[in-house]
């Protein structure tokens, strides 16, 4: 029966299916020609989306990490910055309050004391730097200043040293106070417990140890409260006092100089592992983002050649249908 | 009178002509129609009452054998559609690794925000995009699993139109029947009922794979491939009870949602059962069986969300809930619909800063204290086993897990798609077939050829039985 005779709808049937296949394909490649990605990203990958949501999860992680770490950088530089410049002030009167010390020059002895003191008030100024609404020296307090103002800080000082007897009694006092669970920690310092390390890379942490409380610091204000106690006639007025004081100010403040160095340093390794890290960063979103559109973006070559075959095919349909409707007996009976 | 019994052979013939015409009219007008069987006259010689031409039968030339394998075609086809529409909705609740809006992408945000806030601890702007990220992960989870439970009301109400136009088809296929049965024994022509009946029989191959059976006189029962009895005699009569309103807690074991019943005797309807292999079945799997397993999913992962997050908390008592909550409680042991249930923690409704100083913490702590949100930060990418038996088992990451389920979801997806198309081919192929055994016009037009021929040489053959007569007359 099939043999003889062919269904006027199974051809129109074939036409219609064959018309919307290639509709369909033409669809899907055009879309994938003008957008460059492939459109079923699943079928792409064969369903395995576990490197795709990799890559994506990675380059999310990235872009954070590069405002986390460009912020690092800022906040560090600042420390950098304030570090220096008390390291210099310490570095420029150390040498001098020796030399007035032993100029022993009340004229000479007024003037460092008073440099002293203003280097002591600039020092606690730059330790209570915030950046941003963020103190930079107060450890995990961070919304407040971690010292009282300059002024009050040496009222505080000069407290502690008020009745002392000789030098060597007030040196002693000084060195109590600032030294391990001493007044300085107990009643001066408002700061909270060292930061917390950040992630600046995937599994690496820096952390942005120098607070007011660090070794050289308070060596280094020490030294300068020293001096500037001179200038408020303590222990006494008498020239071998302030001599004696002035030379343990000078003592103090050279002694502490590799104190400090080591700090900056420490925060410069820092800097350059934070440095480092951005690099590293940038390199590895570049490369993911490579190997991200290598997942998922269509070959325009092939999509466009797609397009191309598609196209012949659907003309090829159309010209068929033509063809195949004028074909019919009853034209030709007359 | 010989010549009186020529002249009736031809009259047979001319009425034999003219009814073939009007076959060949009616084949050429129905050449359209779907479901139309293409008749042709079976013609035999006269062996009673003189010489002559008689017609026998009109017949249907439908092929049994394509005719069924095309409607168990259609079945499938109808099945594997409705299966690769439901996982496509599922893969898309979850959404592909390529969209912004997918549930790996909510995770990365969480991910992302968590980092920023460690790194400025004192910003309550960072906080509060960590509060942010994580309701948009629970309400992502809670939506995902809302579609799902909407797919699952929706295969229940196909269930019941499929079942109710089952029924209609199976009444009225027992009507026609009887009409076929009386016309056929009275020996009128039934190829008309008998369209009729196959059309309705198609009408329901899609809902349930059917094989037809050759009964007395025309009639037909109907049987599943799987042993049950649609028309034997009198329908079969199957019932469901829709629900408007489906939850992930309510199942056809619990009895919350319908069965299905045959004749009033409940059947089952999983794989291997009475009805398996159409669109009914595949409604019956969408609801019992796929959407459960995916909604299984979703809280599964709702509870690793809740567990990896709890117990992190020193300001809380050890069993108070974490980041995320079970309806602002500690898991409740009923994992069933938790993705609705996942809500952030309340404590951080309007005091972020919990985040940061612990979530049971009565005034803020220090400010730069980055701790909680390192170890919340650790939490998301240490590799954990998940004590939900609805997830792989392996230590994973939260982003490795959503990846796996993403994965999942977009495998089982494509492997529907291709029995899909598998199916569709089958099935359109099959149809091509019949549709090749339809009304062909050219043929049609080449026999009316024939005919006209035929008639003109029998209206010939009277015209000379005529000039015979006539002559005789004039003697």
């Amino acid at each position: 029966m099939s043999l003889v005779s062919l269904g006027d709808m199974a051809q129109s049937f074939m036409l219609r299916r064959h018309m919307g296949q290639v509709k369909a394909d033409l669809a899907l490649h055009t879309q994938e020609m003008t957008t460059g990605l492939t459109t079923d990203i699943a079928r792409r990958t064969d369903g395995d989306l576990g490197p795709l949501n990799a890559i994506s999860a990675s380059l999310a992680r990235l872009e954070t990490l590069a405002s986390v770490t460009s912020e690092m950088q800022l906040w560090s530089g600042a420390m950098q910055s304030a570090l220096e410049a008390i390291d210099n002030r310490a570095i420029e009167l150390g040498p001098q309050l020796l030399s007035a010390a032993s100029a022993r020059q009340p004229a000479t002895f007024a003037a460092v004391s008073g440099e002293g003191e203003a280097a002591f008030l600039a020092a606690v100024g730059y330790l209570n730097t915030s950046l941003d609404g963020r103190a930079l020296f107060g450890g995990v307090a961070t919304d407040h200043s971690p010292l009282p103002d300059s002024a009050s800080l040496l009222n505080q000082v000069a407290e502690v040293a008020q009745g002392a007897t000789s030098v060597a009694d007030l040196r002693d006092r000084l060195d109590t106070w600032f030294g391990p669970g001493g007044g300085f920690e107990t009643a001066a310092w408002r700061g909270g417990a060292a930061l917390e390390p950040v992630t600046i890379a995937q599994g690496e942490t820096a952390r942005l140890t120098p607070t007011a409380l660090s070794d050289g610091i308070r060596d280094t204000l020490k030294g300068l409260a020293l001096a500037a106690l001179a200038g408020r006639d303590l222990p006494g007025p008498g020239i071998e006092d302030k001599a004696a004081m002035l030379a343990a100010a000078g003592d103090t403040l050279i002694g502490s100089s590799g104190a400090r160095a080591a700090l900056s340093a420490d925060l410069g390794i820092t800097e350059q592992r934070i440095a480092d890290a951005q690099t590293r960063n940038a390199a590895e979103m570049t490369a993911l983002k490579f190997a991200e559109s290598q997942i998922r973006a269509a070959d325009p070559f092939e999509a466009a050649s797609r397009v191309q075959e598609a196209e012949t095919q659907l003309q090829l349909i159309y010209t068929l249908t033509a063809r195949l409707s004028g074909l019919s007996l009853a034209d030709y009976l007359g | 009178m010989s010549l009186s019994s020529a002249m009736n052979a031809t009259l047979s013939g001319l009425t034999v002509s003219a009814r073939m015409a009007e076959l060949v009219s009616s084949n050429v007008a129905n050449a359209m129609t779907p479901g139309y069987v293409r008749r042709t006259a079976e013609l035999a010689a006269r062996e009673t009452g003189g010489q002559g031409v008689r017609l026998v039968a009109i017949l249907r030339t439908a092929d049994m054998h394509l005719l069924s394998e095309r409607r168990m075609a259609q079945a499938g086809e109808a099945g594997a559609a409705a299966r690769a529409a439901f996982l496509a909705v599922a893969e898309h609740a979850v959404g592909t690794a390529d969209t912004s809006s997918s549930l790996s992408a909510r995770v990365n945000a969480l991910d992302s925000a968590l980092l920023a806030a460690a790194g400025r601890p004192d910003s309550d702007v960072r906080l509060g995009a960590v509060v942010d990220a994580a309701a948009a992960l629970t309400n992502h989870l809670g939506a995902a699993s809302a579609t799902i439970q909407t797919a699952r009301a929706t295969a229940d109400s196909r269930i019941a139109s499929q079942v109710g136009r089952l029924n209609d088809a199976l009444a009225q296929i027992a009507d026609l029947n009887t009409r076929i049965q009386i016309g056929s024994i009275a020996g009128q022509d039934t190829s008309a009922l008998l369209d009729l009946r196959q059309q309705q029989i198609d009408s329901v191959a899609e809902i349930l794979p059917i094989r037809e059976v050759a009964r007395a006189d025309g009639a037909v029962a109907l049987f599943t491939p799987g042993g049950a009895s649609l028309l034997e005699g009198s329908p079969s009569v199957f019932g469901f009870t829709p629900h408007p309103v489906v939850t992930a807690d309510m199942t056809q074991e619990n009895g919350a949602l319908s069965g299905l019943t045959l004749n009033g005797r409940a059947i089952a309807t999983g794989p291997g059962s009475f009805i398996d292999g159409g669109g009914l079945a595949a409604q019956f799997a969408i609801r019992d069986e796929s959407a459960p397993a995916a909604q299984a999913s979703l809280d599964g992962l709702a509870r690793d969300l809740i567990e990896r997050f709890s117990g992190l908390d020193d300001s809380l008592p050890p069993d108070a809930p974490g980041l995320f909550t079970d309806a602002q409680a500690g898991f409740s042991g009923e994992e069933t619909g938790l993705a609705t249930r996942l809500a952030v923690n309340a404590a951080l409704d309007g005091a972020t800063w919990r985040l940061r100083d612990g979530l049971g913490a009565p005034s803020p702590g220090p400010a730069g204290d980055a701790t909680r949100l390192n170890a919340l930060h650790a939490a998301m990418t240490a590799a954990l086993p998940a004590s939900s038996p609805a997830l792989p088992s392996g230590a994973r990451s939260l982003a490795t897990r959503v990846s796996d389920l993403t994965s999942d979801a977009a495998a089982a997806r494509l492997s529907a798609d291709s029995a899909q198309s598998f199916a569709a081919a089958r099935a359109s192929a099959l149809q091509e077939q019949e549709l090749a055994g339809g009304v062909d016009t050219d043929q049609e037009m080449q026999s009316l050829l024939t005919i006209e021929n035929t008639w003109s040489a029998n209206a010939r053959v009277l015209q000379v039985l005529d000039d015979l007569l006539a002559r005789l007359m004039e003697i």
